[in-house]
């Protein structure tokens, strides 16, 4: 669908060096990252990890302490938020209470001194589009959640700003909801046109609306990748950990049976719940600890000597505390890391190793 | 059922009574009291019907006092309000020693009257008083602001905004802070300066303050009399005496108590309906959430 809201451009956004101090506290350690034009762009991360103030140093609501943001081709560090030409949507959504939901909508058509004929033909589409049009004259305060969300929704788009950021949109929202406003999301950011910046804690969320998924931990970035990617081949150990569910087990060389010799103790096999199985020869050699029957799969809780990992298998066979289990994992479903530079290891002569079946 | 009316009148009695027993039944008794004469050494007092409220119809002092109150409520009311709000939104800014800044606005709040009332004595006071000294400087002559008929009530709503703005400063101060700051940052991305944002943002949100505030003030230019005594004991000539100003005079320097019952009344009558329109004017204006 081509709407006549289409904001034929989207605009890319550009962090080079850019550090935060509170005080002495230091949220952000060198952000460098490149946000695509007219691309849907997570920045996911625990909670603390520094999205907020990311986000927040492109809004211009934050000053950063150092480094420069860009936006287009225009570098926009030292602008108020207002000149910097984008749009934001809060968590707790930030409605004015005190203005009905048409005023809302269009709040910044009216800052902008947008004539009224125009305002008002873009308070329809807008309306129609989110499905507001019966709720114009309420207050925000006799919406439901996703009504409240739709309108904040609204807001940001009717002014058609080429960069528009989410600050974990959906957090109060219900499951189900959720769920809904998440396809709601990406089918206005794909319809529009906009350049869609979207921080969230929910791996889930990233995965599913993202273009490119920018992994933040401890005020640094992670990885930057598209979800399949990010998936297939984490670039860090707390990449690895972070993306998936049930996490990646993370094993060093001397839990595998028949290891070969010679490999550091810096080295970390990575091998997800989900790719092992099976094998009576496996070089996993494990004892299962506890079980928990999931339909579909029964997730197993192992240990092999002193390190604990998980196994997700797939059919109806049945396990039981204390039964003794060998498992393998094919060559290309092994990620090795070397925790002395955090990054990861290519080398599929070295990963095969770990693949093999032991003698 | 039964037992919590009980239960709901039982905890309600003390205040009741109490509230009966200072407010409703002296203002039975003042308007009871108003329908008679005065008594007078033998002479007891006599039922008067509306004589008292005719002499108050001819009583030029009345209306002198009345009219000289209306000038001080539009003189004190609107200007404390804006400063106490422009403090407000002041001090509520992210800046240095802002605690201190919000102490040094709030101290005359806590100052008697009567203390401040001395302060200002000291400011106006001819020839020594702060303002002659400055002024002095300057090779300007000594004023007399109390002294002066033209300008004494000035002088006297002068000290009111000073000791009343702090005041409101707070109920303001307090609202801000419930202003979630985000809202003020959604307006700010949709390019709103700091004028519209206070404009079409934070004064509406502030409104039921301001209608508390608004009624208060007003109560208070009735009410607020006490720096009358220490800086012009309403004078020269009346000119700046205010209605219960006038209704203590009557009643405890004249003794003609039945006249002050009286001016009691309509002193009550206005700021009855003063309170009920601007309830009625704002309510519509009024966002609460
Ligand atoms: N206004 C602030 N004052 C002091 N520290 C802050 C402030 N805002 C954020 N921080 C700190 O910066 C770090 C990153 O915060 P934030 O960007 O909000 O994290 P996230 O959004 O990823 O949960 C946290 O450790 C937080 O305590
Ligand atoms: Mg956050």
């Amino acid at each position: 669908m081509k709407h006549d809201l289409a904001q034929a451009t989207g605009q890319s956004v550009t962090l080079t060096g850019v550090t935060k101090f509170w005080g002495d506290t230091q949220s952000l350690r060198g952000i460098d990252l490149s946000i695509p034009a007219g691309k849907f762009t997570a920045i996911l991360g625990p909670s603390g990890c520094g999205k907020s103030t990311t986000l927040r140093a492109i809004a211009g609501l934050e000053t950063v302490t150092d480094g420069a943001v860009w936006i287009g081709d225009r570098e926009v560090t030292a602008l108020p938020p207002a000149k910097r030409n984008l749009s934001m949507v809060f968590q707790n959504y930030a409605l004015f209470p005190h203005l009905s939901v048409a005023e809302n909508i269009i709040f910044g058509l009216k800052v902008e001194r947008l004539p009224s004929a125009e305002r008002k033909k873009r308070l329809g589409e807008v309306a129609e589009l989110l499905e507001l049009t019966p709720y114009l004259d309420r207050k925000p305060a006799a919406l439901s959640g996703g009504q409240q969300q739709r309108v904040a929704l609204g807001r940001a788009v009717i002014s058609r700003r080429p960069v528009c950021l989410m600050d974990e949109p959906l957090s109060n929202l219900d499951a189900r909801l959720r769920d809904e406003m998440r396809r709601e999301i990406r089918r206005l950011q794909q319809a529009l046109g906009f350049t869609m910046v979207y921080v969230t804690h929910d791996q889930t969320e990233a995965i599913t609306m993202a273009d490119q998924v920018v992994l933040m931990n401890e005020g640094r970035i992670e990885q930057v990748a598209a979800p399949q990617d990010i998936y297939r081949r984490p670039a860090t150990p707390f990449a690895a950990r972070f993306i998936g569910t049930p996490p990646m087990n993370l094993l060093p060389a001397r839990a595998f049976v028949g290891r070969p010799d010679g490999i550091p103790d810096s080295l970390l096999i990575g091998i997800r719940p989900e790719v092992l199985s099976l094998c009576d020869t496996g070089p996993l050699a494990a004892v299962v600890k506890a079980v928990e029957f999931l339909g579909a799969d029964t997730l197993l809780e192992l240990s092999t000597g002193a390190h604990a990992f998980l196994a997700k298998l797939p059919g109806a066979r049945r396990f039981a505390p204390g039964d003794a289990l060998r498992l393998s994992a094919r060559p290309e479903d092994i990620h090795l890391f070397d925790t002395n530079t955090a990054a990861r290891v290519e080398d599929p002569a070295l990963a095969s190793l770990f693949a093999q079946s032991a003698t | 059922m039964q037992r919590n009316w009980i239960h709901a009148w039982l905890l309600l009695s003390p205040a009741f009574v109490f509230l009966l027993a200072f407010t409703h039944i002296p203002a039975v008794t003042t308007l009871w009291n108003s329908l008679f004469t005065t008594p007078r050494g033998r002479r007891p007092s006599r039922w008067a019907g509306l004589e008292n409220y005719e002499t108050l119809i001819a009583d030029p002092i009345f209306w002198k006092v009345l009219s000289n109150n209306i000038w001080f409520a539009l003189g004190t009311i609107p200007t404390s309000i804006a400063i106490a709000l422009a403090m407000a939104l002041w001090v509520n800014e992210k800046l240095a020693g802002r605690g201190f800044l919000r102490m040094a606005y709030f101290t005359p709040t806590v100052l008697p009257m009567i203390a401040v009332a001395n302060i200002w004595m000291f400011f106006y006071t001819p020839g020594f008083g702060l303002i002659d000294q400055i002024t002095g400087r300057f090779g300007l002559p000594q004023s007399n602001i109390l002294g002066q008929p033209d300008t004494a009530l000035w002088g006297v709503m002068a000290v009111t905004i000073w000791k009343e703005a702090g005041f409101f400063m707070i109920f303001y101060l307090a609202a801000l802070q419930t202003i979630p700051p985000s809202l003020i940052e959604a307006a700010r991305i949709e390019g709103a300066g700091p004028w519209t944002i206070f404009r079409r943002v934070t004064f509406p949100l502030l409104m039921p303050t301001t209608l508390f505030v608004s009624i208060n003030a007003v109560v208070n230019s009735f009410r607020m009399v006490d720096h009358i005594f220490i800086l012009t004991g309403g004078g020269p000539d009346n000119a700046s005496s205010l209605l219960l100003f006038y209704i203590y005079e009557v009643a405890f320097r004249f003794w003609d108590t039945a006249y002050a019952a009286t001016l009691t009344v309509i002193l009550l009558a206005i700021l009855g309906l003063l309170a009920i329109g601007q309830f009625f004017l704002f309510d519509r204006k009024v966002h609460y959430r």
